[in-house]
C-alpha cells in the first residue's frame, strides 16, 4: 500500500493550511470570493516546512494508522517518511522537481516511479492524486461567487460555489467550501461530481496554533458512496519557514533514513 | 545355340513398371484400402494447415490492429521507455508516412495511422485508473483499429471533435462514466511536467480483452498535441496491410526509404514477430503443436503404408520367386516393390491434397463457425480470437504436404523393397499355394 505514495506532502501540509490565514486585516462588508480563495491558494504554497502527522485510514475491510514525519520546500521538493507502524518505518518518498522515488527500507532500495504510477489512492487512503499533485491554482481552475453569507449555527460564516471553468482540467462538477467569517479557515469542502450528487466530504477542525498560524490540526476526508469510510490526518507537529536547503530532497537523505 | 540378345534396358523398366501397376490393381482391395489411409491423411493434412493459418492469420490481424500494426515505424529507444521524448518528429512521420504512400508498396497497404502512445492517469470524481492514452487521427485510425467497430454505447471519435475521449466498457464502469461525462486524463508533457487536460465522453467500446476495456483511452491527435506540447509528432506509425505475407516486402521498403534516420538511429522499422514477441511466441507454441500432432497422425499413417506393403510383399514371396527364376535381379525385384509404393502414394496423395483443397475452399467465403465451442469472446495472449476462422490457403502448405507424403511413402516402401529382393528362391518356390 505504502509502495505506490506519491509524494508531495507539502500539499498535504497545504490542504491543511487551507484557508488559514495569518492576516486578514480589511474587514470588508462585500468580501471578493475571488480574493477568499486566492489567500487560500497562496498559503497552499508556503515555502518550506515540516511536520509530523498521523494518519488513519478506516475502510469497510481494513483500518491501519500510520506516523509520518515531513518535510517540504517550495513546490517542487517534498519528503515523507513512516515513522510507525514498526513494520513500514523508514520507508520513504521523496519529489525532488519531477521524479518521485520510493525507498523501501527492507531491501534497501531506491525505485523510481513512473508518472502512470502515481494514479490511486495515496497511501491507501481516500485522498486522490487530484488533491496531491494539482499544479494549477484554483482561482484559475474555478469560478467562484459567494452563495451564502451569513450566520449559520451561530457563526458567520461565507459558502463559496466554485465552478470550473469551461476547459478546466477537473474531474469535479463543482466544489463547496464553508468558510469561517471570524478566523478565515475552511470548516468543509464538499466535492459534487456533474450530476450534483455528493462524491465526498473534506472536514476541518481542531484549530490550533502551530508555527505561529492558525491551522485546522484535524482533516477528515469521507467518500459519499461508502458512509463506513474515512481518512483522518492529525497534525501533531508543524512548523513554517524552517531552514532546509535545497540539497537536502537528495536521494541520499531518502536512503539515510533519518 | 547361340545367347539370345540383350534386351534393351527400357525392357526391363517397362516390364518393372507394368509388373507393379498388375499388382496394384489385381489387389484392388488391399490397394484402395492403402489409398484410403493416405487419402485422408493428406486431406486432413492440408485443411488443418489451412485452418490453422486461417486462425493464426486471425490472431495476428486483431493482435496487431489492436497494437502498433503489421510494421510499425518508431523512434528505436521509444519500445523501451515509453517516453514522449522519444518520439517521432513530423518530419520523421511525414516522410514515413510518404514512403508508404509509393505506388508499389500502397497496394499492399490497407490502413496507417500515425498515433501518440503515452501511459497517464484518467480520473473522475468516482476515482482514478492508470490509462494508455492513444491520440490518433480519428479517419485514419477508425480504418486501423477494430475499436471503432466495437462501439456499445455513443460513436467513435470525428475528425471534428475537441476534448472527446472513446473509452473502453471497463474504464467507464470503474469511473462510472457515461456519454458526455467529464474524465481528466494527467500525463507527462514534452517538458516532463505533469499536464492535465480535460476530456468528454463521446463512445464506449467493448473489445473483450480486459487490458484493453479497462485501460485504453483514443483522443484526438489534436487535442493530445496541444495538452502535450507535442505537435503533430506522433510515437509510432502503424500500418496494417493485406496480410501478414507483405510484412517482409513492405519492411524492406521502409528501410529502404528511411535509411538515412535509420543509420543515424532515429528511426526504426519492426514487423509485427518483433513489435508483438508475445504474439509472435503463442503462434509459434501452436505451430509446433500442430507440427506435433501432424507428425504422430503421420507417423501411424506411415506404419499403416509399410503394414500393407510389406504384407503384400511376404504373401507374393512365391511370385517373386518365380520372377526372379526367370531371370529379374534381387534389385528388380525390389524396384517392384518399390514403385508399387511410390506409385500408391503419389496418387493417394494428390487425390487426399485435391479433396483438403475442396474442403478449404467451401470455407473459405464464409468462414469455419466455432463459436459454438468457444463462445463470443475468447482471449488468447491479449488478443480476442474471433470464432469465425476462415481458412488461408498458402501454396508453401501444399508443397510441405507432398513433399511430406511422398516421403512418407517412400520410406515406407523401402524395407519392403528389400525384404523382396532378399528372398531366397529356392525357399520361395518351396511353397505351394
Amino acid at each position: 500500500m505504502v509502495r505506490f505514495d506519491t509524494a508531495h506532502g507539502h500539499r498535504l501540509i497545504a490542504l491543511c493550511t487551507l484557508g488559514c490565514l495569518a492576516v486578514w486585516t480589511t474587514a470588508s462588508a462585500q468580501p471578493d470570493p475571488r480574493e477568499i480563495v486566492e489567500r487560500i491558494d497562496r498559503l497552499m504554497r508556503g515555502d518550506s516546512s515540516r511536520g509530523v502527522a498521523t494518519m488513519q485510514v478506516v475502510t469497510e475491510h481494513w483500518e491501519r494508522q500510520m506516523t509520518m514525519e515531513m518535510w517540504s520546500l517550495g513546490t517542487d521538493y517534498s519528503l515523507v517518511r513512516l515513522r510507525a507502524p514498526a513494520k513500514d518505518a523508514g520507508t520513504a518518498t521523496l519529489m525532488a522537481e519531477d521524479d518521485i522515488w520510493n525507498y523501501l527500507p527492507k531491501v534497501d532500495r531506491s525505485i523510481k516511479i513512473p508518472s502512470s504510477m502515481m494514479g490511486g489512492a495515496w497511501m491507501g487512503s481516500h485522498f486522490t492524486n487530484d488533491d496531491l499533485v494539482q499544479e494549477s491554482q484554483l482561482i484559475d481552475l474555478y469560478e467562484v461567487e459567494v452563495a451564502f453569507d451569513g450566520e449559520r449555527d451561530g457563526e458567520s460564516v461565507w459558502e463559496l460555489r466554485l465552478t470550473p471553468k469551461p476547459e478546466a482540467a477537473v474531474v469535479w462538477g463543482h466544489i463547496e467550501f464553508l468558510v469561517g467569517q471570524d478566523d478565515d479557515l475552511p470548516r468543509w469542502a464538499r466535492y459534487y461530481d456533474e450530476d450534483g450528487e455528493l462524491a465526498r466530504t473534506m472536514e476541518y477542525s481542531e484549530v490550533s496554533e502551530f508555527g505561529g498560524r492558525l491551522v485546522p490540526a484535524v482533516m477528515n476526508m469521507q467518500p459519499a458512496d461508502k458512509p463506513g469510510e474515512r481518512t483522518t490526518i492529525r497534525y501533531e507537529e508543524l512548523e513554517f519557514d524552517i531552514d532546509v536547503e535545497q540539497s537536502f530532497f537528495s536521494l541520499r537523505t531518502l536512503q539515510s533514513g533519518r | 545355340m547361340t545367347a539370345p540378345p540383350a534386351r534393351p534396358r527400357s525392357l526391363h523398366t517397362r516390364t518393372i513398371l507394368v509388373l507393379a501397376m498388375r499388382n496394384l490393381s489385381r489387389q484392388a482391395r488391399r490397394t484402395m484400402l492403402t489409398a484410403a489411409v493416405m487419402v485422408l491423411g493428406g486431406a486432413l493434412l492440408i485443411f488443418s494447415f489451412a485452418i490453422g493459418d486461417g486462425s493464426h492469420e486471425n490472431w495476428i490481424d486483431s493482435g496487431i490492429r489492436t497494437s502498433s500494426g503489421h510494421v510499425t515505424v518508431e523512434q528505436p529507444q521509444f519500445r523501451v521507455s515509453r517516453k514522449l521524448e522519444d518520439r517521432l518528429t513530423s518530419a520523421q512521420r511525414g516522410e514515413a508516412e510518404r514512403a508508404l504512400a509509393m505506388p508499389d508498396i500502397a497496394p499492399l497497404v490497407v490502413a496507417v495511422s500515425s498515433r501518440l502512445r503515452i501511459g497517464g492517469l484518467a480520473s473522475s470524481a468516482a476515482g482514478a485508473r492508470p490509462a494508455q492514452i492513444l491520440a490518433v487521427d480519428p479517419v485514419a485510425e477508425a480504418r486501423f483499429s477494430t475499436l471503432d467497430d466495437q462501439v456499445v454505447e455513443g460513436r467513435y471519435l470525428e475528425p471534428d471533435d475537441r476534448l472527446a475521449a472513446f473509452i473502453g466498457v471497463g474504464l467507464a464502469s470503474s469511473l462510472e462514466l457515461r456519454i458526455g461525462s467529464r474524465l481528466v486524463v494527467q500525463a507527462q508533457d514534452t517538458e516532463n511536467e505533469i499536464a492535465a487536460q480535460l476530456l468528454r465522453v463521446v463512445g464506449i467500446f467493448r473489445n473483450g480483452v480486459p487490458e484493453v476495456d479497462q485501460t485504453v483511452v483514443h483522443i484526438p491527435l489534436q487535442v493530445a498535441g496541444e495538452w502535450l506540447g507535442s505537435d503533430e509528432d506522433v510515437t509510432n506509425v502503424g500500418v496494417v496491410l493485406q496480410g501478414s505475407e507483405a510484412v517482409g516486402p513492405v519492411t524492406r521498403h521502409l528501410e529502404t526509404t528511411l535509411a538515412e534516420p535509420i543509420t543515424r538511429g532515429e528511426v526504426r522499422v519492426m514487423g509485427w514477430r518483433e513489435a508483438n514477441p508475445a504474439l509472435a511466441a503463442a503462434i509459434a507454441i501452436d505451430d509446433f503443436g500442430n507440427y506435433l500432432v501432424f507428425g504422430i497422425l503421420f507417423l501411424i499413417i506411415a506404419f499403416g503404408i509399410v503394414n500393407a506393403v510389406l504384407m503384400s510383399v511376404l504373401h507374393r514371396h512365391r511370385e517373386f520367386g518365380v520372377l526372379q527364376a526367370l531371370g529379374l535381379t534381387p534389385g528388380q525385384t525390389g524396384a517392384i516393390v518399390l514403385v508399387e509404393g511410390l506409385t500408391l502414394t503419389a496418387v493417394s496423395g494428390f487425390v487426399g491434397v485435391s479433396l483438403g483443397l475442396v474442403a478449404t475452399w467451401y470455407f473459405l467465403g464464409d468462414g469455419l463457425d466455432m463459436s459454438a465451442l468457444v463462445g463470443e469472446d475468447m482471449t488468447f495472449s491479449g488478443v480476442v480470437i474471433d470464432p469465425v476462422i476462415v481458412p488461408l490457403f498458402r501454396a508453401v502448405r501444399i508443397a510441405q504436404v507432398v513433399t511430406f507424403i511422398v516421403a512418407i511413402g517412400a520410406v515406407a516402401s523401402i524395407y519392403p523393397a528389400l525384404r523382396a529382393a532378399r528372398i531366397d528362391i529356392a525357399e520361395a518356390m518351396k511353397f505351394e499355394r
